[in-house]
């Protein structure tokens, strides 16, 4: 037995040593079937899953190769257990397809059991019109998307060899004046274009949008991007024109304030879900031109709603770009069958070691509450403390010393509750930004705040997602969304563009100490930690 | 008269009872479970000889012996050694089989069975034999189960895991034990009923527990000291003709059971469960890969391991097993992860202060709050955690778990529960924590009640307080430190049979065995309306009376005097023999 990197525990989780010589070949090889689960500094943990076994064998890969890199790089034998589930799984995938015949799609089985087994359940059986001659079985027209979840749910993942539609062309190409695609945006790029449909993992700050663009230049066809907020969607739009050919006549906006509609489309999530008399209001959106290309920004938020538009938008090529496919509602297998497999990830500190996105230092700072605080806490009912110890006016003064301590940074003061984030901007001097602020007055101070004419902003959870803002490098978050893993990833995520003086980001949080805040934050924290990063906890009264 | 048949049956019963009355216990229960005996209507151990002496008890003594010794016993050819093996099944003595036991055994001698089994008997192939690699990983893999039993042991000796009367755990029971142990493939209902098979838990009450002195050794052992005494124990739960059967044929059902039916002439379906028990329990223990036997379980099963001489055992388990490790990485994310088989008692103390997420070749454990907060419970102190995990860490400690161990530490035990007259006393360490409580609405229901400065009262139990305020993120202890296990006895699943033996037996301890015995004939003697001759002691001496007796009540004896045509009563004291008429 070789002394590999790898140790494959039965519970089908496999633990990588990062200092071993062989780790970078192996967490390559790896990245093909096992989904990175934890990347802390000595010992990576990935889990082999179903869905990662089907994405591997999606991509062309058989059960031996997958058992012969564990067993090639492992310390220890392979579990026999794990090994035959290897097989099993993979053999599952494919046995199922979904084929074009004419403008009729039909699911074949190669073994016709499995058919039998599949079109037995009822809910299976309602999306499927008549069985042929052959066999087969006729798909209704608009059930591709929902048969292959349904197909995903029984275990028998169907190979859809339907195709796509390849959409109305658009010449788009990249602009490349002193710029280029980082070796690994080109990496996603092709591995998303041959695999068809599919999703993209990348650290925030590590140019998500310009794997999308890098992607509508290799389409190049009419295309749809679907992001979560307007200013989201103008930063998307300015970065097509600034990389792309394309110029502003060639981009429209399909948000609340503007109802554009060209080549190259940029429209809100909810826009696309909002109702009128009970009907989705804007579904002429999804055929008002020929798609050949729909890019999902933050595909992890993607709501409900949007699942269900898009099993209806199974012919045209997918793309979903995150950095954390950590769904708080565990819908990851819907994006598996919806959008598409991961078709590229990397750990975040791989990208960060490499100078891509800045190094960052995060803070636990912990608060005690003043005696009439506590008193009050503990008399609270549970739904009351979470508020009580978040919004904790203790926390005032600390961020009042954080500002001080970093006089040279821009700073972001981020938060969940409107009154304490008000109370934060009069009590500092500084503008907030928070839902209820203009489109046109957020995108005034994000552009202050860039060119640094502002130094401190307190924002709210509008400023979570996709707002692009390189110079931001301290933040200091009083109060967030419960314990949210993702909400945490993504405002550590607006300090990670590389700053121009090289300088590493700080992410502070303050944490009030023996409350639920506490609880809430050592859950917040966890999917960070297990990327990588540190962090120290330090007494307020230590600053 | 008492027919020759009648009278065997008294003489085998009066043997028998000796035998029950003298044995061991254990070897007595042992039998009784095998023999499986009516017990209804059982009131004294004359009954129960009655009981054994039935046609099919003794099929199910006879059922144990082999074709070769089921053929000896119909000859009346037994050697010592068999002679002794039926001794211990109760259906003989040292010197020879009771005639009951022989008839049996000519009837099924003389259904033809043995003859045409030995005449087609296929020549044995043996068990199939891994290969030393593939025994090699099923080594392994019995090492890696040997420590998430460990696991459910740890977790069982918290809160036994119930279980409903078939013998599964209750929707309650997995829920917890899915949540305190960690993320496997296991089969938790296997893993249960194997931790039953072993001398380390019982079933009791409902309840899967630990048997706490098993336990205590069980501490102390190694990971393979574990192995080796577990594989131990797993042999000495095969019965011999088990293991006979599996040293010689393929451990697939099919082939077992063909063997078995081949050579246990009278039954074979009593070893069958057995059988079934050897193969899962020794897939567990990595003695089998697929259907391929490893050479450790021939090892167990031969002669050298029946014998308690481990060595060829202890060998192949100390040439394959990986080596153990006593080390461990702390990561900031608040996992420790031992790259290796970690070592039992620092793997005991890792559980102690963490929750196990993943065993495997590896172990992963995560710390939290929660976990320092018990581990501090448990009478560790702050420094000596941070000592623990210093000493076997292969990294530097991460800041914010020190942070984490330091801040709980400092807290600890700053509310203290104790009894006082009949009251459960709550004490806070700090005015400002006195006054919290007083007000927390978490600690409502427990309706603390100021007594002194800093002290509360409630009619909560002291046990169910602390669950409260630990619950509520109290740091609560109990004033006295961590309460004592309590040693349970030692029961086994036999018990009733257990408590007949005894009960039977504290019975006919207070009446002589001869009284006893005299009775026992002259009920059999009515009931079967009988003629004997009577000895009764008369002041000038002993008499002989002839009598068709008819009743024995109230200490008499009532019978038809067959010289006198005359009713006589005769007192029992005085009778002092009882034998055939004529």
């Amino acid at each position: 037995m070789p002394d590999g990197p790898l140790i494959v525990q039965s519970d089908r989780t496999v633990l990588l040593e990062v200092a071993h010589p062989d780790a970078t070949t192996v967490r390559h090889e790896l990245a093909v079937f096992a989904e990175l689960e934890r990347a802390p500094e000595h010992i990576h943990t990935y889990r082999i899953t179903r869905l990662g076994l089907w994405n591997a064998r999606a991509a062309g890969h058989t059960a031996d190769e997958v058992l012969g890199t564990l067993e090639r790089h492992a310390k220890f034998p392979v579990p026999s257990s794990v090994s035959t589930d290897i097989v099993d799984t993979m053999n599952r995938f494919g046995r199922l397809s979904i084929e074009r015949d004419g403008d009729t799609l039909v699911l074949r089985g190669d073994n016709p059991s499995i058919l039998t087994e599949v079109t037995k359940a009822a809910k299976v059986r309602d999306l499927l019109v008549d069985q042929r001659s052959d066999g087969s079985y006729e798909i209704a027209a608009w059930a591709r998307g929902t048969l292959k979840q349904e197909l995903v749910n029984l275990g028998w993942p169907a190979e859809d060899n339907a195709g796509f539609r390849p959409g109305a062309h658009k010449e788009i190409s990249l602009v490349n004046d002193g710029w280029h695609l980082r070796h690994y945006q080109e990496n996603a790029v092709d591995h998303f274009l041959s695999g068809g449909s599919g999703v993209v993992v990348l650290p925030c700050g590590a140019g998500k949008t310009l794997v999308g663009v890098g992607t509508m230049a290799k389409a190049k066809t009419d295309t749809l991007i679907l992001v979560t907020n307007t200013v989201s969607a103008r930063q998307w739009r300015d970065e097509i024109l600034k990389r792309t050919n394309l110029t502003a006549a060639d981009v429209g906006e399909y948000s609340g304030s503007i109802k554009e509609i060209k080549a190259v489309t940029i429209a809100t999530y909810q826009i696309l879900t909002a109702k009128r008399k009970g009907e989705f209001a804007h579904l002429e959106l999804l055929d008002a031109l020929d798609w050949g290309l729909v890019i999902y920004d933050e595909v992890h938020l993607l709501p409900a709603p949007v699942f269900k538009l898009t099993a209806e938008l199974q012919a045209r090529r997918r793309l979903g770009l995150t950095a954390t496919l950590i769904r708080e509602d565990g819908r990851e297998s819907d994006v598996f069958s919806l959008i598409g497999p991961k078709r590229f990830d990397a750990p975040w500190k791989e990208i960060e070691a490499e100078g891509f996105i800045s190094p960052a230092v995060c803070v636990e700072i912990r608060i005690d509450l003043g005696s009439d605080e506590r008193l009050t806490y503990a008399a609270s009912t549970d739904k009351e403390r979470y508020r009580l110890a978040a919004t904790s006016p203790t926390k005032l003064a600390v961020v009042r010393k954080l500002i001080d301590r970093h006089p040279d940074d821009r700073i972001l003061v981020i938060g969940q509750y409107l009154d304490q984030l008000a109370e934060l901007g009069d009590a500092l001097g500084v503008p907030e930004i928070t839902g209820a602020t203009p489109i046109d007055e957020r995108e005034r101070l994000f552009q202050a705040f860039r060119v640094g004419e502002i130094r401190v902003l307190v924002v709210s959870k509008v400023a979570n997602f996709s707002i692009d803002l390189p110079e931001a490098s301290v933040a200091i978050q009083v109060s967030g969304a419960f314990g949210s893993r993702q909400e945490e990833a993504q405002r550590l995520g607006r300090l990670l563009r590389p700053k121009q003086d090289g300088r590493s980001a700080t992410f502070y949080t303050l944490v009030a100490r023996d409350t639920v805040d506490q609880d809430y934050a050592q859950n917040r924290q966890r999917f960070l930690a297990e990327q990588g990063y540190t962090y120290d906890i330090v007494d307020a009264s230590s600053l | 008269m008492l027919s020759p048949e009648a009278w065997y049956a008294v003489s085998s019963a009066l043997s028998l009872v000796n035998r029950l009355a003298g044995h061991d216990e254990e070897i007595l229960v042992s039998a009784l479970v095998i023999r499986a005996p009516k017990t209804i209507g059982v009131r004294d151990l004359f009954d129960l000889a009655e009981a054994l002496l039935a046609p099919a008890s003794i099929d199910q003594g006879l059922a144990r012996l082999r074709k070769d010794e089921l053929t000896s016993v119909a000859a009346e050819d037994c050697d010592v050694k068999l002679l002794a093996a039926c001794d211990a099944l109760l259906l003989g003595d040292a010197d020879h089989v009771f005639p009951e036991v022989l008839s049996r055994a000519q009837y099924w001698i003389a259904s033809g069975g043995v003859d045409s089994c030995i005449a087609g008997n296929p020549p044995h192939d043996g068990p199939k034999l891994a290969t030393s690699d593939d025994a090699a990983v099923a080594l392994h893999e019995g090492l890696v189960a040997i420590t998430l039993l460990d696991d459910l042991l740890t977790a069982v000796t918290d809160v036994p895991a119930r279980v409903n009367g078939t013998g599964t755990l209750t929707k309650a029971a997995v829920a917890h034990l899915e949540a305190v142990m960690p993320r496997s493939d296991i089969d938790l209902q296997t893993f249960v009923t194997w931790s039953t098979l072993t001398p380390l838990a019982r079933l009791r009450h409902g309840a899967v527990e630990v048997v706490d002195d098993q336990m205590r050794a069980w501490t102390t052992m190694t990971t393979l000291e574990r192995w080796l005494w577990l594989v131990a124990t797993w042999r000495d739960r095969i019965p011999a003709a088990g293991r006979r059967i599996l040293l010689s044929t393929a451990w697939t059902s099919d082939d077992l059971e063909a063997t078995a039916e081949r050579e246990l002439i009278v039954s074979h379906a009593w070893i069958m469960p057995s059988l079934a028990e050897a193969l899962t329990t020794g897939r567990l223990l990595g003695l089998l890969r697929g259907e391929r036997v490893s050479p450790a379980a021939i090892d167990a099963l031969s002669d050298a391991g029946s014998d308690g001489d481990d060595a060829a055992l202890r060998m192949f388990a100390t040439t394959h097993a990986p080596t153990e490790t006593d080390s461990f990485i702390v990561q900031h994310d608040l996992s420790i992860i031992a790259p290796g088989p970690l070592s039992a008692d620092v793997s005991a103390r890792l559980r102690g202060m963490s929750h196990v997420e993943s065993r495997g070749m590896a172990s992963t454990f995560r710390i939290s709050a929660d976990s320092i907060s018990r581990a501090l419970a448990a009478d560790n102190d702050g420094s000596a955690l941070l000592t623990f995990l210093t000493d076997h860490s292969l990294t530097p400690l991460p800041q914010n778990l020190v942070y984490l161990i330091n801040d709980l530490a400092a807290k600890h035990g700053s509310v203290r529960v104790s009894r006082v007259a009949g009251r459960t006393v709550v004490e806070a360490a700090t005015d400002q924590l006195a006054a919290v409580l007083a007000v927390d609405s978490n600690v409502r229901h427990l309706q603390l009640t100021p007594t002194l400065e800093r002290t509360f009262s409630t009619a909560v139990e002291p046990q169910a307080a602390i669950n409260v305020l630990v619950e509520a993120g109290y740091p609560a202890i109990p004033m006295d430190g961590p309460v004592a296990l309590e040693d349970t006895p030692h029961e086994t699943p036999d018990a009733a049979l257990r408590a007949l033996v005894r009960r039977l037996r504290e019975r006919d301890e207070d009446v002589p065995m001869d009284a006893s015995w005299l009775k026992r004939q002259l009920d059999l003697a009515i009931r079967n309306k009988e003629r004997v001759t009577v000895t009764v002691q008369m002041p000038d001496g002993e008499r002989d009376f002839e009598l068709e007796v008819t009743a024995l009540a109230n200490g008499r004896l009532r019978g038809r005097d067959l010289r006198g045509a005359v009713e006589r009563t005769l007192p029992l004291a005085a009778i002092t023999a009882v034998s055939p008429a004529g």
